[in-house]
């Protein structure tokens, strides 16, 4: 019997560290998120991608992400940061890049629809969007910068939800891990390290 | 460009060299080539590519660290200053990305000389349309070179001045994922491996 119960006893261990194995390997991402072709699209309106955004909000930050559902709950919270484990949420230059409706390919200046579980990041940084590189991505006065424009710095890029005064406005982001995305009060307008930033091609 | 000081050069010459190797009773030749790099301190405000390099940092005033690296995929120079956590990296393939020099950029802070994220840019394009990938590797201690299998070739990106190493590759880009996946070593003198791993590198932030 001893053998058979040293069997039992590793199985019932080798199928517990199964488990955790699996757990450990199962993300938002990768149980919620798809690959969908993005739709190309004629119009894109600052209004209607402020509505866009909106969904974003509450629903987690993740580094290097690209990809959230509309419950209003981080469903990967407290992740490393720095560090891209598949969890829920954008981070600072993927919700831009979906929000401004962009193509992965950076010569493409035309507008593509992201479905928020769309998992995508596309290609550009906080400092690429800083640096305008890319042909959708323009920079702007920064006294000039109106709702889903965007402040963009080394570090960190931000759009204006409503414009504010005396160098504040109400900014949508993905902040951090632990503060999320969200809106914002932030002074980003009047600090020198952010850039004014803006998508090209509006049409209303 | 204006340098003013070199306080380093290691100047490797390119060289193609064949470390054969033998398994299974074939033989397998890995090419290897040795990137060159010199490490520089230049005071602001400089001229040249340098100069355009410098105009996506915050550094104005005083000197610089310069960290100048001329491989087989990418040219780039790492940037940074003495007491600064700051660590910039410009990179060009030759092939320009809306008229600019320099088709990557990209910035980390350091944290006691390491970087957390290995900041890939995968902006920048080759001759041959193929998507590079640059990332700073943190140099282990004792290391003095970085090599990436670049598939048919391995590049050894010699270490400077301690400081992350910015390489480069088109092997393993997955663009419309935007990541890239590296396979390193890190080579200590005599040739011996420290280290050797497999990432994944992600755009973020």
């Amino acid at each position: 019997m001893k053998p058979l119960a040293a069997f039992l006893a590793t199985f019932v261990v080798a199928l517990a560290l199964t488990g955790v194995t699996g757990a450990r390997t199962h993300t938002f991402q990768s149980a919620n998120c798809n690959t969908a072709t993005p739709q190309p699209t004629a119009g894109m309106t600052r209004d209607g991608q402020m509505n866009y955004a909106i969904i974003a909000a509450w629903d987690g930050y993740q580094w290097g992400g690209g990809c959230w559902n509309n419950d209003d709950h981080d469903a990967a919270p407290n992740d490393p940061p720095q560090q891209y484990t598949g969890g829920e949420g954008g981070d600072c230059s993927g919700f831009t890049f979906k929000t401004w409706r962009e193509a992965q390919d950076t010569a493409n200046g035309g507008r593509y629809y992201w479905a928020p579980l769309r998992n995508v990041h596309g290609p550009y940084t906080a400092e690429a969007f800083k640096n305008a590189a890319g042909a959708p991505n323009g920079t702007i006065y920064k006294p000039n910068a109106d709702a889903m424009d965007g402040f963009a710095s080394t570090w960190h890029v931000g759009l204006v939800f409503f414009r504010g005064s005396g160098g504040w406005d109400q900014i949508i982001e993905a902040k951090c891990e632990a503060c999320g995305t969200n809106l914002f009060d932030e002074s980003y307008r009047s600090q020198s390290a952010f850039g004014g930033i803006r998508r090209i091609g509006w049409t209303g | 460009m204006d340098w003013l000081r070199i306080s380093a050069v290691v100047t490797v010459t390119p060289l193609l060299a064949a470390a054969a190797c033998t398994g299974g009773g074939g033989e397998r030749r890995e090419a290897r080539v040795v990137d060159r790099v010199r490490a520089l301190e230049i005071a602001l405000p400089a001229r040249g590519s340098l100069a355009r390099c410098l105009e996506l940092t915050p550094f104005r005033h005083g000197r610089v660290i310069a960290i100048e690296r001329l491989g087989r995929v990418t040219r780039s120079v790492t940037v940074t200053q003495r007491g600064s956590r700051a660590l910039f990296a410009c990179d060009e393939t030759g092939v320009k990305l809306e008229r600019r020099e320099w088709c990557g950029f990209s910035a980390g802070a350091l944290r006691d000389g390491r970087l957390a994220d290995p900041r890939l840019n995968i902006l920048c394009v080759d001759r041959h349309r193929r998507h590079v990938a640059s990332v700073f590797v943190n140099p282990v201690r004792g290391a003095r070179w970085i090599s990436v299998d670049q598939g048919p070739y391995t590049e050894l990106f010699p270490t400077a001045r301690g400081l992350p190493v910015r390489v480069a590759s088109t092997h393993d880009v997955d663009y419309g994922r935007a990541r890239a996946t590296f396979r390193i070593s890190q080579i200590g003198p005599g040739g011996r491996i420290l280290v050797r791993r497999r990432f994944v590198a992600q755009v973020a932030g």
